[in-house]
């Protein structure tokens, strides 16, 4: 185990997002977390690759892995970075508390996505959800606008 | 306006000059490739050495990421020859990202890279001690993140290349464009064609021959299916066979190797002791504090000493007389005076992934019981000995770390574009996965996989045959 597993352990514990991967849903719903926590400013330092359901980390995926069964002792992820966990971990339990949590965590962490890359300007939802419909995504306008004004909300992007 | 490729290899316009070889013949990079090759950016790749400190064991593993480039543009130029559908633009992307896919490793490649996941031998000793896992900056970046900013910020790349294409090609090498499926299809089984490369590459320069593929059988026999996805033809299901074997055994072989492995954690410790003291606010002789500063260096003329040299700077600083901490000069000496970290105690097992983190722990648990007594005991510091817990290596699943079970149950769709697939019959319209065809041989041991346990000790003096005999004696009955 190394010390970005630890890391991820301790992360996914905070968040309250279990760290099972026995589901496509779990798994996808870890993948993007720990996406919207890097862009949250939690430096796990994982690359994130565009895959067909979003943003996708292949490494990410071998530490969660590695990681399940596993119980480091002594570490800690420091007050400050708690801190921002503990804010983030509020949102995420609005997100698993949505009918559809999968699909929540997979509109947000893709629109999230294209922004930060460049692909799309922050105001321009037209352009997300043609990406998005590009990508062979069913997300309407209407919950890209959403999305992005929620992302706004939580400071995952700049105000309008 | 976009900067063409106006003079693309043609018979009617042949490129004015070609690259020979010794791994992949005759290379002929188009007009606008070769200008892209001449950039100082790119020609930054002749000092990264594609196998780390493999050349401490190996005299002649010297080869860069320079050739290694030249060569994986030579694969995609094959891949693209074999009836792939791409458009006339997609295919000058993908051999521009082909030729880039690696412009932004760092100096010895994974070794700094990975400092943020380094724990340091005193942190494994005691778990009782309060120690934290993620430091407060941001984490060094990955070498695909590297390379976008190099390709966004270097003027000698962007002014050939153009914004709107930089851009491109650098979301094509770090697989983040948001892509039609087809596309991205075709990004992710291309681009990781890159390992039919290094490997022969690699077993040329090591005189290992593990690595020796059929590599022109693999490439004549590339198809694309309907969707997008690249496979191989039934008829090289053996040579695939052949390179996930291959891999396996070049890596445990070459870049596992007791010495090599062993100066490799001795950096690794080093480089997170100085990056740790430079964030303190003390001498890190040059090590980035984090990764906005490797991104920094990404975008400025420093790029250019960024290289393997950086970090023997760093070394022989580190060795001098003036380091005043003692476990930091004693690291260094090893590596600049090649004093190898002698290995004290190691244990191989080859079992399903699910099975094998028992071990792990047992050794963990023997370290952290009598290391430190052992250190006292010798007088030498806790943090000379190498506690190693190496990568798994697995045949064909994902980061060589998931086995067959778990990489069907964890990837969708969406997740396996790197695996190899194969049309298992001759009308087979989408290819699966290798280890889905049941006579092949990674069906069977395709869950497996090979890892190793180590514990070194790092001592720059010459006569430590007997400290190390003594160690050895101390640990022998560890299970």
């Amino acid at each position: 185990m190394n010390r970005r597993q630890i890391a991820l352990k301790l992360v996914l514990a905070e968040l309250d997002v279990p760290a099972t991967m026995d589901s496509f849903g779990d798994r996808l719903i870890l993948q993007k977390a720990v996406y919207l926590a890097q862009q949250a400013g939690i430096p796990l330092g994982y690359h994130f690759c565009w895959y067909l359901r979003g943003p996708y980390s292949r490494d990410l995926t071998a530490d969660a892995y590695s990681t399940l069964s596993e119980t480091p002792a002594g570490w800690t992820l420091g007050e400050a970075l708690r801190q921002k966990l503990a804010r983030l971990s509020d949102f995420m339990r609005q997100l698993k508390a949505e009918p559809d949590p999968v699909k929540a965590y997979e509109l947000l962490a893709s629109v999230l996505f294209s922004v930060n890359t460049g692909q799309a300007q922050v105001g321009d939802c037209g352009r997300i959800t043609q990406l998005m419909r590009a990508a062979g995504k069913d997300f309407t306008q209407e919950e890209v606008n959403g999305a992005v004004q929620r992302l706004r909300t939580h400071s995952f992007l700049p105000a309008a | 306006m976009e900067p063409s490729n106006a003079c693309a290899p043609t018979r009617s316009c042949p490129p004015p000059k070609f690259v020979v070889d010794n791994v992949d013949g005759d290379i002929r990079p188009s007009h606008l490739e070769w200008q892209v090759i001449d950039t100082p950016s790119f020609q930054r790749l002749r000092k990264l050495k594609q196998l780390q400190m493999g050349y401490l064991v190996y005299p002649n593993a010297t080869h860069t990421r320079f050739a290694h480039s030249l060569g994986v543009l030579k694969v995609m130029q094959r891949i693209l020859d074999s009836g792939v559908v791409a458009t006339d633009t997609q295919r000058e992307d993908l051999r521009l990202a082909a030729l880039l896919h690696d412009i932004g490793h760092y100096p010895y490649s994974h070794l700094l890279e990975g400092v943020d996941k380094v724990i340091l031998t005193e942190e494994r000793l005691d778990p009782a001690k309060e120690k934290s896992a993620l430091g407060t900056g941001p984490a060094y970046p990955d070498h695909e993140d590297v390379g976008r900013e190099i390709l966004l910020h270097q003027p000698d790349l962007s002014r050939i290349l153009g914004r709107e294409r930089a851009e491109r090609v650098g979301h094509l090498f770090a697989r983040t464009e948001v892509a039609d499926q087809q596309l991205s299809k075709l990004i992710h089984s291309s681009l990781d064609m890159d390992r039919l490369d290094y490997l022969i590459r690699d077993s040329q320069a090591t005189g290992v021959p593990y690595g020796l593929v059929d590599i022109n059988y693999l490439l004549n026999h590339v198809k694309q299916s309907p969707s997008g996805t690249i496979g191989i033809s039934h008829k090289a299901v053996a040579a695939a066979e052949h390179l996930l074997l291959a891999r396996s055994f070049l890596f445990r072989v070459v870049c596992q190797h007791k010495t090599t492995y062993g100066f490799e954690e001795a950096a690794r410790q080093l480089l997170r002791r100085l990056r740790d003291r430079a964030q303190a606010g003390g001498e890190g002789y040059g090590v980035p504090k984090d990764g906005a500063e490797v991104l920094a260096i990404a975008r400025s003329e420093k790029l250019r000493t960024f290289t393997d040299a950086f970090l023997d700077d760093i070394f022989v600083r580190a060795a001098s007389s003036d380091e005043p901490d003692e476990l930091i000069k004693i690291l260094a000496t090893a590596i600049v005076s090649r004093r190898p970290p002698r290995l004290i105690w190691e244990k191989h097992t080859f079992r399903k992934r699910q099975d094998d983190h028992n071990d792990g722990h047992l050794f963990q648990q023997e370290c952290q019981l009598q290391l430190a007594r052992l250190a006292a005991e010798k007088s030498i510091l806790p943090g000379q000995f190498l506690v190693c817990d190496l990568k798994p290596l697995g045949f064909e699943s994902r980061g060589s770390s998931m086995s067959k079970a778990e990489a069907r149950k964890a990837l969708e769709e969406s997740e396996r574009e790197e695996m190899i697939r194969v049309f298992e019959k001759p009308d087979s319209v989408e290819p699966v996965d290798i280890v889905d065809i049941k006579h092949s041989i990674l069906h069977e041991i395709g869950a497996h996989v090979f890892r190793s346990y180590r514990l070194y000790v790092v001592h720059p003096k010459d006569d430590q045959d007997a400290l190390v005999a003594d160690l050895r004696q101390a640990v022998k009955h560890w299970k």
